[in-house]
């Protein structure tokens, strides 16, 4: 500081010394005699004024090249109408089931048209079906200066609208869902508004717990995709084969689902006739409803793996164990008989494989209505159940567990769940005995298990070998399911379609109820026919033993492979 | 018309002393803000039920008013400038008076006097006038001993800030009172005093955050504890965002029919959605160019009074531009304040023409008998001279 003053003197002496030969020039009026500090005070003052300009460029900078999702965030309400940016859902290998695209969206400004009449005309040359009097009472109301006509059409609509040359009709690129699979998993992937918002399925689930993020103009979400459980070649398989299906028996629907029964990944599910995603009006038809989850169904024989399970683990029984179903049982005013009534006395092996009403009736009055209760509880089946592509319906059960609900029950009547919940209920039965929640989500943690456990070990491995010997037994009603080298075991259903006062005989949901490789249980198959037809290669059979069951040996050649199970040829007949 | 140097006549002089960039940079500013108007307002007039170019030929009118009145001015001399200031600077408090009891309330605040059909906001006019009579005593002050200018400067000040307060106008308090604070460091006044300022200036904006309700919303609003969404200031940064570089187009911003004050305090924010970042860049360039040639002239101007009164008025002129753009984009609170020459309004445009014309009419070139006398730089070898190192001819 001091150093400082003495160069300024000296600079001022030599200064005058140059100018005056050391005679002091006279201060001009008003000059200032402070240099020193003055100088510096300009230099801070002009450096603060250039920061300050600077820092405008760099914020004019960063707003108009940064990110826009963050100030869209930072402002929720928009300039024009706000869409959402969704994360894409992808199947467990990483496959696109959905995403988003940039879509022209077409506009007018009613303070812009000159001509409305012209403008609405030559519009619905180009959009048909567009509400031609609608269009033209907004576009009369000269103090709007927004109004849609037409949002996410394609670019070759986008060109000729364009072409039409219309004042005041322009466009904004907006985001739409895209589903790259088409119809394919529709059900459970759902769909999402006009703004891209989800409302049903797992787009929606995706609002609730994902998160989307509000945005003005197209900008892709930046989001890591959400990952199902879904299998997009299994899905495909799936749907293939229920396609076949209605070809074959022309049911008035059809469902099917592949579980991992240890870990409650939905790896396929799918209901005919299938909805698209991009046309969410199909789901308010009643034909297209999800027959997996949106309806309850008294599901019928496919019931008594469950019966036969509690009876097993309860210790009432043995496979061995001789029932004698050559009588009908009496319930109620009801009486219930075997379809095929047999003259002898069965195993509780063969009650199975025989499938007898009278035996699993047997089976769970044994047990007592309040223990058969009981285990279905446990098992899951009376309660609602909720999965990520929304709630299943809820089941519907006796209100009181008598001698007469107990025994049709047993047999899968007077009980009516969405099926998803009973092919969980029944996972259950073959994964070593451990409650699973079904999830469309990828679980990366272990396949394991660690539900409440419902039956032994020991039990569920009797059930395996139950569900294998009727797919292999001479007389088993599942032999058409069996597929070389999968070692597939399952239960056939056909169970009579409730209606009004009483149940009609001619409509059938005939059912499979799948498991393989019978030796280890993964994954569990459930498929249904609502209403199949007699044909002549069942010689005029609607039960589930000849369509579901054949429809499921075809699904679990396909899969099996896909799914990491190998074959093991030299064991088709164990 | 070619004017010989022999020519003595006043705009023979004029013509030859004045600053043509300075000039060129403020016409061109002036025809900037005409087109830009023309962008911004006609949505804005037809939103109020008004014609639809009723902004624009009102702003057209006081622009070319304006030019003229900047003209005229910078023909003064600087005594002439300082004679200006002192009679527009007591005709305009005598206005913020009557405002006082007659001035029609607008937006919370008694600023306007109506005079026929148009209103005055004569706040405006005392900005300029206030920056140069307080330039002189500051400049008195630093100089001479025999005035006690610093007391009057420092009274003047708060007299004019009381005023400002009590309409109340925050956001005008903060740019006079920033300003003659810099100019009493540009004047070297003791740093003492100017310790003093900046706690002076601190316990006010603490008692206007205190006093004025509007003044703590708009802070609580800008740092985030009150929801900034569907004001003015969200969307207008918003609209920068819209534009990006190059801008959406002309016409086609949205933004300008959503702000009731597109085509005032937001005007920037227009700018930058139909023309992008880089047209605001372009034009921030253009009022920097103006602060940088007024203060380079001023640096070379001998009389502290003179001096302080250009770096007067360019700071005033480029801290309005910065408020106004930094609210724009969000860097500052919202506070009503106009863009220079780009903004609608009147008054504002007349009184910055009013503060151009003294701007230009300091800055002239004039015979300087100290310049004449005195190297412009004093070279180093006079410091060798002095170290009795004669150097051998």
């Amino acid at each position: 500081m001091a150093v400082d003053r003495d160069d300024v003197l000296i600079r001022g002496a030599a200064a005058h010394m140059v100018s005056g030969a050391g005679v002091r020039a006279p201060l001009g009026r008003g000059e200032a005699a402070s240099g020193a500090p003055r100088r510096r005070a300009e230099a801070a003052v002009y450096g603060v004024l250039f920061s300050a300009f600077m820092v405008v460029v760099a914020q004019l900078l960063v707003l108009a090249v940064g990110r826009r999702t963050d100030i869209a965030l930072a402002i929720s309400e928009p300039v024009a109408a706000t869409s959402f940016s969704r994360p894409d859902i992808v199947d467990r290998n990483g496959r696109l089931l959905a995403t988003d695209l940039e879509a022209p969206s077409i506009f007018a400004d009613p303070g812009v048209v000159l001509d409305r009449d012209e403008v609405v005309e030559k519009l619905s040359t180009v959009l048909p079906d567009l509400n031609a009097s609608e269009l033209l009472r907004a576009l009369s109301d000269k103090s709007r200066r927004f109004v849609w006509v037409r949002r996410g059409v394609s670019p070759g609509i986008a060109q000729r609208v364009h072409d039409l040359g219309l004042p005041g009709v322009s466009f904004r690129y907006e985001l739409k869902r895209a589903y790259p699979g088409g119809k394919m998993a529709g059900h459970a992937l759902g769909y999402v508004d006009v703004d891209n918002r989800g409302v049903a399925g797992i787009e929606k689930y995706i609002d609730d717990k994902v998160g989307v993020d509000p945005v003005h103009s197209a900008v892709l979400s930046n989001r890591p995709p959400v990952r199902l459980s879904l299998d997009i070649g299994v899905q495909h398989a799936l749907e293939d084969e229920l396609d076949d299906a209605m070809r074959r028996y022309h049911p008035e629907g059809a469902a099917g689902v592949v579980l991992n029964i240890k870990t409650g990944e939905i790896l396929a599910s799918s209901s005919l006739p299938r909805v698209d995603p991009t046309w969410p009006a199909q789901t308010l038809n009643d034909k297209r409803v999800d027959r997996m989850m949106g309806g309850t169904y008294e599901l019928g024989s496919v019931f008594k793996a469950l019966t036969l399970a509690m009876a097993l683990d309860e210790g009432l029984v043995k496979p061995d164990t001789v029932l004698d179903v050559t009588k009908p049982l009496e319930a109620g005013r009801f009486t219930v008989t075997d379809m095929h009534p047999s003259r002898r006395p069965l195993t509780v092996t063969e009650v199975f494989t025989h499938s007898s009403n009278v035996g699993a009736g047997m089976l769970a009055l044994q047990a007592g209505p309040e223990k058969f209760r009981d285990f279905l509880q446990k098992a899951g089946l009376l309660d609602p159940l909720q999965t990520e592509a929304g709630a299943v319906a809820s089941p519907q059960v006796p209100q009181r567990w008598n001698r007469v609900t107990t025994i049709t029950a047993s047999f899968g009547h007077g009980i009516a769940v969405a099926p998803l919940q009973f092919a969980a209920a029944a996972a259950t039965i073959f994964n070593g005995g451990k409650t699973v929640h079904p999830t469309f989500l990828r679980k990366f943690d272990a396949g394991t298990a660690d539900g409440k456990p419902l039956i032994s070990a020991a039990t569920s491995r009797q059930m395996a070998e139950l569900m294998r010997a009727n797919v292999i037994d001479k007389d088993g009603t599942g032999r058409k399911a069996d597929v070389p080298g999968y070692r597939v075991g399952g239960k056939t259903g056909t169970a009579d379609i409730a209606s009004k006062g009483g149940y009609t005989s001619n409509a059938v949901i005939s059912s499979f109820l799948g498991a393989f490789p019978t030796d280890d249980p993964q994954y569990l198959t459930f498929v249904m026919l609502f209403e199949p037809k007699g044909i002549a290669d069942t010689k005029g059979n609607r039960t589930g033993g000849t369509n579901a069951a054949p429809v499921t040996g075809e699904l679990i050649a396909r899969v099996a492979a896909q799914l990491g199970v190998a074959p093991q040829l030299d064991v088709v007949r164990q | 018309m070619k004017l010989s140097r022999a020519d003595r006549s006043l705009l023979a002089e004029w013509s030859f002393t004045i600053d043509r960039s300075l000039l060129i940079a403020l016409v061109s500013l002036v025809v900037i803000g005409v087109v830009l108007s023309a962008a911004a307002s006609p949505a804005v007039a037809l939103k109020k039920g008004l014609p639809a170019y009723y902004f624009v030929e009102r702003h057209i009118f006081f622009a070319a008013l304006g030019t003229v009145l900047m003209i005229v001015i910078s023909f003064f001399s600087p005594a002439g400038v300082r004679r200006l200031a002192a009679g527009l600077f007591l005709a305009a408090v005598a206005g913020m008076i009557a405002v006082r009891f007659s001035g029609a309330e607008i937006n919370g605040a008694q600023r306007w006097l109506n005079i026929g059909s148009y209103s005055l906001q004569p706040s405006e006019f005392a900005k300029p006038a206030f920056i140069v009579i307080i330039a002189w005593l500051f400049g008195e002050a630093s100089s001479r001993s025999d005035m006690p200018a610093l007391p009057f400067g420092l009274a003047l000040w708060a007299f004019f800030a009381g005023l400002l307060v009590a309409q109340p106008d925050v956001g005008q308090t903060v740019l006079i009172s920033s300003t003659a604070g810099l100019l009493y460091l540009l004047a070297g006044l003791p740093a003492v005093g100017a310790g003093l300022l900046v706690i002076v200036g601190s316990g006010g904006m603490w008692l206007a955050y205190e006093y004025f309700p509007h003044v703590q919303s708009r802070f609580l609003k800008y740092f985030g504890s009150a929801p900034l969404e569907s004001s003015q200031a969200g969307r207008a940064i918003q609209s920068f965002a819209e534009g990006g570089l190059f801008g959406r187009g002309p016409g086609e911003g949205t933004i300008k029919s959503i702000l009731p004050d597109a085509h005032t305090d937001y005007i920037f924010a227009v700018i930058g959605e139909e023309y992008g970042a880089i047209a605001c860049v372009a034009l921030l360039g253009v009022f920097a160019f103006i602060t940088i040639r007024a203060m380079r002239r001023a640096a070379g101007e001998p009389n502290a009074a003179d001096r302080l009164a250009i770096q007067g008025l360019a700071l005033v002129f480029a801290l309005q531009s910065l408020i106004n753009m930094g609210v724009n984009i969000g860097l500052l609170p919202p506070k009503g304040m106009t863009l220079p020459f780009i903004s609608a309004g009147g008054s504002s445009m007349l009184a910055l023409s009013i503060t151009a014309g003294m701007l230009l009419a300091l800055s002239r070139r004039r015979p300087d008998p100290q310049r004449l006398k005195k190297p412009r730089w004093i070279p180093a070898i006079d410091e060798v001279q002095i170290a009795g190192q004669t150097p051998k001819s």
